[in-house]
This record gives C-alpha cells, sequence and structure tokens, in this order.
C-alpha cells in the first residue's frame, strides 16, 4: 500500500488544527479507509484529548523515534472507529526531541500500512512545524475568518512552497454566516482572493464542537451536526470525490461558493 | 580659524564628502578619518561620492580614500572629479531604464524581494510581504503588502499596481500607509492606479488612458 500523507496546518494557534484532525481522519475511516493520525505537537499534545483516548496512551512518538519502542507498540486503535489509529506526541518533551529526516522516514514506514497519515502541527513556524510538515505529501491549511488567521495561512502557504508542498488547500473554520452578511466577518471570496488557493471545505460555527471535544468524540460520529456534515463532505473531497459545499445559507450564497469553487 | 578641509552633506542621493579646493591633501585625509572615526558606525555600510570640485586629485590620492572608506567598511566610493552641474535629463520622462526583475508569483506574509533596479511583479503582493527596489515598482495584480521604491533616495520613482491597497508605501525618503480602520468592508471596482512624490508628498492617482 502506499498511503498519502497529509499535514494539517495553519500557523496560527486555536484555528482548529487538532479537531479538524481528529474529524476529517475519523471521516476518512468511517468511509472504510485506513487511518492514521499524527500528532506532532510534541509538548502540548491534545488530538488524544479530543480524540478520547489519553487514558490509552502507553508509548508515543519519541520513543518510536528514539526506538525505545516498535512503531505497532505505540499506535493506538480508536475505540469507536475501526481503522483509525492515533501516533501520540510526547507530552513530556520538546518539539527538539525529534528531527526532520526521522518524521520523514516515520512517514513512510506509516504510508506503507495506512491509506492515509494525517500529521496534526503544532501552531507556529518553528522546529516543530518543520517536523510535521517533513514528510508530508500533501497540505491542509485550516484558518479562520479573521484577519489575522489569514495572515498567518498566506505566511505558512509560502514556507509551504519553498519546501515543495505546492498545491495546500484551505479549510474554512468556524464561519458565521449572519455575520458575514452583516460585513463584521470577512466573506470566503475575500479569503480566497487573499490566499489564492484551492478550497477544500467551509465549516460553520457549532457549539456541538465545543461540546464533543471536551467529550472526546469527534463531531462527525453525531449524524445531526453540522459541523460534522462539513468534515465528511472534506473527507469525500480529500478522497477525490466532488461534493458540493454545505449549504450555509440560502441560494444567494450557494452561487457565490460554486463561482469560487470553479474558481480554484 | 582652521579651513575645513571636508565637508559632509546628506542629500537625497546619499553621503557626499565635499573636498576643500586649496587644501593639502594631507590635511583633508586626517580630517576625514576623525570624522569617519566621531561618526562610530554611522558610516558604516554606507555608500558616499567624493566630490572634489576644483581640485584636481591624482590616482594616489584616490587610492588613499579608498583605503580609508575600506577601514570604516563604506560599501563604496564614488568621486565626482567636476563641479556639478545642473542635472539636465535629455531623457523623456516616462522612460525609466535600467535593470528589471520580473517575478511572476504572488508574493506572500514573510516573504521580500529587494532588487538594485525595478521591479515588476506578476501576481500578488500580500500582505506582511514587502517589494524594496532601488527604481520603479508594478504589481500587475493586487499591492496589499509594504513597497518602497526609490529606495536608494530616487524621488522620481512611482509604484504602479492594478489594485494599490498597500499597508504602506514607501517613495524615497517618503512614508504614506494606509488609512485606519476596520477593513472588512465591501471593495469598490479596483482602478490601476499610480504613487509618485509631488511636491514632497505621496500622491496617489489613476493612470490615465
Amino acid at each position: 500500500m502506499n498511503g498519502k500523507v497529509i499535514v494539517i496546518t495553519s500557523g496560527k494557534g486555536g484555528v482548529g488544527k487538532t479537531t479538524a484532525t481528529a474529524n476529517i481522519g475519523t471521516a476518512l475511516a468511517m468511509d472504510g479507509n485506513k487511518v492514521v493520525l499524527i500528532d506532532a505537537d510534541i509538548g502540548l499534545r491534545n488530538l488524544d484529548v479530543v480524540m478520547g483516548l489519553e487514558n490509552r496512551i502507553v508509548y508515543d512518538i519519541v520513543d518510536v523515534v528514539e526506538e525505545a519502542c516498535r512503531l505497532e507498540q505505540a499506535l493506538i486503535k480508536d475505540k469507536r472507529t475501526k481503522n483509525l489509529h492515533l501516533l501520540p506526541a510526547a507530552q513530556t518533551r520538546d518539539k527538539n526531541a525529534v528531527n526532520p529526516a526521522q518524521m520523514r522516514n516515520l512517514a513512510n514506514e506509516l504510508r506503507k500500512e495506512f491509506d492515509y497519515v494525517l500529521v496534526d502541527c503544532p501552531a507556529g513556524i518553528e522546529q516543530g512545524f518543520k517536523n510535521a510538515i517533513a514528510g508530508a505529501d500533501d497540505a491542509v491549511i485550516i484558518t479562520t475568518p479573521e484577519v489575522s488567521a489569514v495572515r498567518d495561512a498566506d505566511r505558512i502557504i509560502g514556507l509551504l512552497e519553498v519546501e515543495g508542498l505546492k498545491e495546500p488547500r484551505v479549510v474554512v473554520n468556524r464561519i458565521r454566516m449572519e455575520m458575514v452578511r452583516r460585513g463584521d466577518m470577512m466573506d470566503l471570496e475575500d479569503m480566497i482572493e487573499i490566499l489564492a488557493i484551492g478550497l477544500l471545505g467551509v465549516v460553520p460555527e457549532d457549539e456541538d464542537i465545543v461540546v464533543s471535544t471536551n467529550r472526546g468524540e469527534p463531531v462527525v460520529l453525531d449524524p445531526e451536526s453540522r459541523a460534522g456534515m462539513a468534515f465528511h463532505n472534506i473527507a469525500q473531497r480529500i478522497q477525490g470525490k466532488d461534493v458540493p459545499l454545505l449549504n450555509l445559507e440560502k441560494e444567494k450564497l450557494m452561487d457565490r461558493v460554486k463561482r469560487i469553487i470553479g474558481l480554484s | 580659524m582652521i579651513r575645513q578641509g571636508v565637508l559632509i552633506r546628506g542629500t537625497n542621493e546619499g553621503i557626499t564628502v565635499y573636498l576643500h579646493e586649496e587644501c593639502e591633501f594631507v590635511v583633508i585625509l586626517s580630517e576625514l578619518r576623525d570624522k569617519f572615526t566621531n561618526a562610530h558606525d554611522f558610516f558604516r555600510g554606507a555608500s558616499i561620492s567624493i566630490n572634489s570640485g576644483e581640485r584636481s586629485i591624482t590616482p594616489e590620492e584616490k587610492m588613499a580614500l579608498i583605503d580609508l572608506c575600506q577601514d570604516y567598511e563604506l560599501s563604496g566610493v564614488e568621486f565626482v572629479t567636476r563641479p556639478e552641474v545642473q542635472n539636465v535629463s535629455q531623457k523623456d520622462p516616462w522612460i525609466t531604464e535600467g535593470e528589471t526583475l520580473i517575478l511572476k508569483k504572488t508574493l506572500r506574509s514573510g516573504q521580500r524581494v529587494t532588487y538594485k533596479g525595478n521591479i515588476i511583479i506578476i501576481g500578488d503582493v500580500n500582505p506582511g510581504a514587502q517589494v524594496i527596489a532601488v527604481g520603479d515598482v508594478a504589481v500587475m495584480g493586487n499591492l496589499r503588502g509594504v513597497v518602497h521604491a526609490g529606495a536608494q533616495g530616487n524621488t522620481d520613482a512611482e509604484v504602479f499596481a492594478l489594485a494599490l491597497q498597500p499597508t504602506q508605501l514607501r517613495i524615497a525618503h517618503c512614508i504614506a500607509r494606509s488609512p485606519d480602520g476596520f477593513s472588512v468592508k465591501k471593495k469598490r471596482r479596483m482602478e490601476p492606479e499610480k504613487a509618485s512624490i509631488k511636491e514632497g508628498i505621496i500622491v496617489i492617482e489613476g493612470i490615465e488612458d
């Protein structure tokens, strides 16, 4: 098997990288793919918490690269979704515990076994970021409709270009249509115009996310959730299927959105 | 009163050192050395032009001046050996000459381009990106970042963009910035515009025909 390694990154913190990784990964596994999630945020691990797997961690990514354990020993099976695994970060170490060459090797090991390897990148552009993108074939950039998040996303796109990740796609997270309508929030068109990259999906602001994150259950497991639906669609698009954007509003927006998709 | 052998003046074109016509060369040299020493690091990396006015300087003297400048880590010396005449340009004002860098990509936040001539960018310049040119800058796209034309003091330099919305726009020593305020507003249709210095301030206007 020759799986795809996708890094999920943003530059800015708090825009939803970890939530997106957990949900996109779960959705991909629900579609029948073998998926592994790597938490590259060494020292500030969260992905295990969001997945509700914290209490199952015995070995972590640093143990693997230091050969304190075998790779299979560190992989945690998800408790709900078949075919989904987590390689947790170490909490007691820092970003320098791993280097890009080790990450590349790790990604290449995992791609033999899995269809999708999702890497949850830490915020920032330093060592942790360099590690996380080292083995990636593709990048997904998470941003929110805030000027600062879009600015950081733009910076990240530039850095990814240098590393040879030429065609990242963007997920706009936490959009609030009523605020966009009032003109208080950047709209999709503004963001895509600045970033000039393909749009992978739009996720509406959803209170369910807070609840599910705290409970350690990805929101994609809830068929009622709008955000969950959006993440399912993103997973579909990652698998190469052409799925229209979630109808966040009435006709008018859809037309606009179609135009944006057409552009990208 | 001791006559000054050297006079240092900053101009738009940079730093010019004027040499006295009758003063002994040794005096000039030692005075210049004193000035460089007293100025500490001010001259380091700077490029100066030495104007000898009516005075004729021998190749040996020239070498001595160059050596002195190298001792103080100046980056360049240029000699102006005749009295300056009013620089009347015979060229048409709408012709810009010199080397030009053409960049076919979008400049993103954190990226920076500097060039000793003119810069043409075919793409956007996003907020957080910087473009610095000794000559003119033209952006075939949306200019939202920081741009500096005429970076070595050329006040005739201009900035062109299909959509001119820079965070900050500098030409030579003049700085203009975008208006303050919340920027998530409905955009109007952007017209191509140019920025240039008129009567000491940066003026932005449409590009006629």
